[in-house]
This record gives C-alpha cells, structure tokens and sequence, in this order.
C-alpha cells in the first residue's frame, strides 16, 4: 500500500537521487496534457482510493472533481503552526549562578528553580504557541477569500498542482504566518550561511546581526546579486525591494516584471504585496510566468521549488514535501467525501 | 596532441550574467562567418552569445542568442504578455533561421520567459553521441533572489537536434557552471535518444 501511495503522490527526482530517464515520471505523466483537471482528479482520486482500500469513485461522478478549492479550513489543516520555541526544553539553571541560603538544601533548591523556570518557559512558549496560532489564523482568514479566485484564474486546478502550490507556499510564508522576508540574524553563521556571497567571513557580519534593512541592502545589491537588478551597495534598494508576498518575491527585477505584467504597482508601493491580495497575486503571477503548472504536471516538484527558493535541494525540501502529499491527500478525501 | 584536437572540437564560452539582457549590454560587434549577415535588429542580439560554429545536419551555420517576442500562446489569465521578451537560441544559415533550439522545439517549462540571460554555451561531443552537441546554460531569478541557472541539453544527429526534458532536469543538479556541467556528463554520459 505504501508503495502505491508513493506512486500517487509522485516520485521526486530529489537531490542526489538518481533516476532512469526512461522511467522517470515525466516521460509518463507528459501524455496527459491532453485532458482537463476534472479527468485528472478523478484519475487521482481513483488511485488514492484503491491505494487506500476505499471503493473508486466512477466515471460518473466526475462533476465533484471539476472544481476543487482551497478555503480557511483546509489551510488550517494543512499548516499547523509551529513554534521554534515550544519544543525548545527549558534552561536548566547552573549551580554557579543561584543564591545559596544557610540551611537549604542545594538539590532541592535547584529542583524548585528548574520547576519554576520550566513553569515560566512553558508559560512564555504557550503566550508564543497563542499569538502565532492568532497571526496565522488571521493571514488564512485575509488571503483564503482570494485563494480560489487565483487558483481559476490560473489554472491550477489539478491535485499535483494545488498541493505543490500550498507545499510551496506554507514553507514560504513560514505556515502562513508571515508575508515579509526575515533578515534579523542573531548569530553570524546563520547570516553567513543565508548569504555566503555578501558575508563570507565571521568578521564581514560585524555590525550586521540583528539589522536586517543593512543585511537587506547588502545581501541584494549588484556586486553579490547582479541579477536582482537593484543596483549597487547604498542605494537601499535591497532593504526597499526584500522579499514579501507568500513567495518572498525578492529584487526590483522581479517587483518590476510583476507591476508590469499585473497592473499592481509593486515598484513604487512595494508594501502592496504585504496585503493579502499583493500577495496572492504575486504568488500566483511567478508561478505563471515560469509555467509551473506544467512542471507540477511533470511531478517536477523539486525543480519547482528549486526556482522559487533559489536552492538546491530547496530550504526545507522535506518539509515542503510534506505539505504537498498532506494537502493532496486532504484535498482529494475531501472531494471523495462530496464535500466539495 | 589530444589536448590541441580537444580545443579545436570544442568552444566553450562563459559569459558573466551582468543583469537583464536587452539592447544597452549590446555594443555593435561585427561578427564574422555566417554570423557575418544576420537579419535582425542589432539590439536584439545577445552578441556574447554569437557563434560561427560547424554543426551536423547543417553544416556552417550561426548559432544565435537575440531577444524576440513572448512566443507561448495566450492563456486565460488575463495577464498581458504581449510586452514580455524572451531569449531564443537560434541557428542562421546564409541570413534565415534554418532552427530554433528554444521555442517550440524545448517546452516552455525548461525555457520560460523568465530566462533573464545566458550563462555560458558549449560546443561539444559529449560522451556517448556521435556529433558536436549544444549545451547552455541560461540564468533566471529565483522568487527568493538567487539567480538559478537551467541547462539546456541539446543532442545531435544526423537528423537534427533532440532536447531530452528528462535529460535536462538529471542534470540540472550537478551544478551551475558550464566546466562543472560538463564533467558531470563525462563521468554518467549520454545514451541517444532513438530517432
């Protein structure tokens, strides 16, 4: 059973993986071009079926596979939010640094300070777990009206290419909870790991971490990112042009080709893409005009992410993966279900 | 010996990615051999990408890098493309195009509109083919910023040129360099597509 799941969610020719091209999914899944999305939901829900023991839906209830949609609740079930700091486990404190008092006794003071402190930490990761859930919850709210919109105007209306977009877009927007770039580094071998170019020493991070506009304008501009087209170091095109809307879309190249292509001025007002609209349409806008819809038909979903991430394997590839095969398998029971 | 037969089979070019291709980044050049009379506008040429070259089927040909129209059929976004450009591969024989390496003969996936300039070309008989094939690598923005660079393979025979999408995307991980692409090929090689 596992393996026909496997060969319903596709095979990813991931980094290091070596495959036959013979056999590679995009010799055999580039015939299907030819029929619409509702052929091939039902296509897929038939093998999602069989591989799970359920009966496959027919050739006749092919009208509940035309349409399928992305609303608040299925973006609440795909991104759970996740804290850094909830699973963090709390301080324990060093003998060192406690206040010693004539007649208590040393472990069981520490004992009472670490239950103190876990309390505290739990507390505090709580208020954090809260005010993300709230954040995310209002940005699922804000752009899941114009979800659907987008998703017909574009034509992504296939399971491979709506899951692959939600894959995309929850690591992107750290599971929907941010449509602005974060350049606030606290330690110098995150900022030189992000930027290997701008910051190739220790030293070159001086007076950089934790100011994320002078990471932003050096990071981007001409001499370590030519193709950005943001122009040269101190201009504060970098900081103005960073990455914003649900694909972090980053550089006055790209926030040019957008406004002039979609009408939204994005050169001149580059906060538009903060609103939910901006950054749908964003999203939406470079995933057109690369065509990945055809590379979601490939079962290409590396290569997807490689071109909106700019990394090889992608940053969190595996949790990428993850979203897609959990939105497509909820999309798909959804639509088995007549839900939709 | 072998190494002076190896340079005279092989051009490799690099070319620095220095922004967006377009008319300002092209000074006039003259070009010599077939690429001597090439019918289009001056500015559209992409003239670090501009190669007299020898290739089976066609003989003496010009292999050509120059900025067209959005070629892929409207679809029903509503977005107007008819402003975009795009960069075409293209080879001239005595002044006409006898064949496009890009549109329509590679999909638009592998070669999109978003290819903002070429990286390097290569002329090479790569290991596994019988004749000199074509490989470039071209550069397009990322959405988070860094550039990413598409190679495109292009396998010769006695019929004419195959761009295997397979191929291409196998490759595609070995790296972002011409030097690095081509050792990759070297060490796996190449089996022909079947005419």
């Amino acid at each position: 059973m596992a393996d026909d799941l496997w060969q319903v969610f596709g095979i990813h020719s991931g980094h290091g993986i070596k495959q036959n091209p013979l056999t590679a999914p995009a010799a055999r899944v580039a015939k299907i071009s030819c029929i619409d999305s509702a052929d091939f939901n039902l296509w897929f829900g038939q093998l999602y079926a069989a591989a799970r023991g359920l009966k496959p839906p027919g050739q006749s209830n092919i009208c509940s596979f035309g349409i399928p949609t992305i609303d608040v609740e299925l973006l609440q079930q795909i991104s759970p939010p996740v804290s850094e700091h909830h699973h963090k486990p709390p301080p324990v404190p060093k003998l060192s640094s406690l206040a010693i008092h004539e007649g208590v006794n040393q472990k069981e003071y520490i004992k009472k300070e670490q239950a103190e402190r876990a309390q505290q930490q739990n507390q505090a990761d709580y208020k954090s777990w809260q005010s993300a859930l709230q954040t995310q919850r209002q940005m699922i709210g804000s752009i899941a009206k114009w979800m659907p919109l987008y998703l017909h105007r574009f034509d992504v209306m296939t399971i491979p290419r709506i899951s692959c977009f939600l894959g995309n877009a929850a690591v992107e927007s750290a599971a929907f909870t941010t449509f602005e770039e974060d350049q606030r580094f606290t330690h110098a071998s995150a900022l030189m790991n992000a930027h290997r170019a701008a910051f190739p020493t220790e030293k070159s991070t001086d007076g950089y971490l934790g100011n994320p506009q002078a990471v932003a304008n050096r990071a981007y501009c001409s001499e370590f990112q030519p193709s950005l087209g943001n122009g040269p170091f101190g201009n504060g095109n970098g900081w103005k042009y960073r990455g914003r809307g649900i694909f972090q879309i980053t550089g006055l190249y790209n926030y040019t080709l957008f406004s002039k292509f979609t009408g939204i001025d994005a050169v001149s007002n580059p906060d538009v893409l903060l609103q939910p609209e901006g950054a749908v349409a964003s999203a939406f806008w470079f995933w057109n005009f690369n065509n990945f819809n055809h590379l979601a038909d490939l079962y290409m979903f590396e290569q997807i992410g490689f071109r909106i991430n700019g990394t090889r394997p992608p940053y969190k590839w595996l949790e990428r993966e993850q979203h897609r095969t959990f939105s497509a398998a909820r999309i798909i029971e959804r639509m088995l279900s007549g839900v939709l | 010996m072998f190494y002076r037969l190896i340079l005279s089979t092989m051009f490799i070019t690099s070319l620095i990615a220095a922004g967006p291709a377009g008319a300002e980044s092209n000074p006039p050049t003259p070009f010599s051999g077939e690429c001597a009379n090439l019918p289009l506008d001056h500015a559209a040429i992409i003239s670090k990408a501009v190669f007299p070259v020898s290739l089976t089927p066609y003989g003496n040909v010009c292999f050509v890098a120059h900025i067209t129209k959005y070629p892929f059929p409207p679809d029903n976004t509503g977005l107007d493309y008819s402003t975009a450009t795009y960069i075409a591969l293209s080879l001239y024989q005595k002044g006409e195009k006898i064949y496009d390496f890009t549109y329509p003969n590679t999909p638009d996936w592998a070669w999109p509109a978003a290819v903002l300039d070429i990286q390097s070309v290569a002329f090479r008989k790569l290991k596994g083919t019988k004749y000199t094939d074509v490989i470039v690598i071209g550069v397009e923005n990322s959405a988070n910023g860094p550039a990413v660079y598409l190679p495109l393979i292009f396998i010769a025979s006695e019929h004419g040129f195959t761009f295997d999408q397979a191929l291409a995307e196998n490759y595609s991980v070995y790296g972002s360099t011409m030097p690095e692409l081509l050792r990759a090929i070297a060490k796996v090689g190449i089996s022909p597509p079947v005419p």
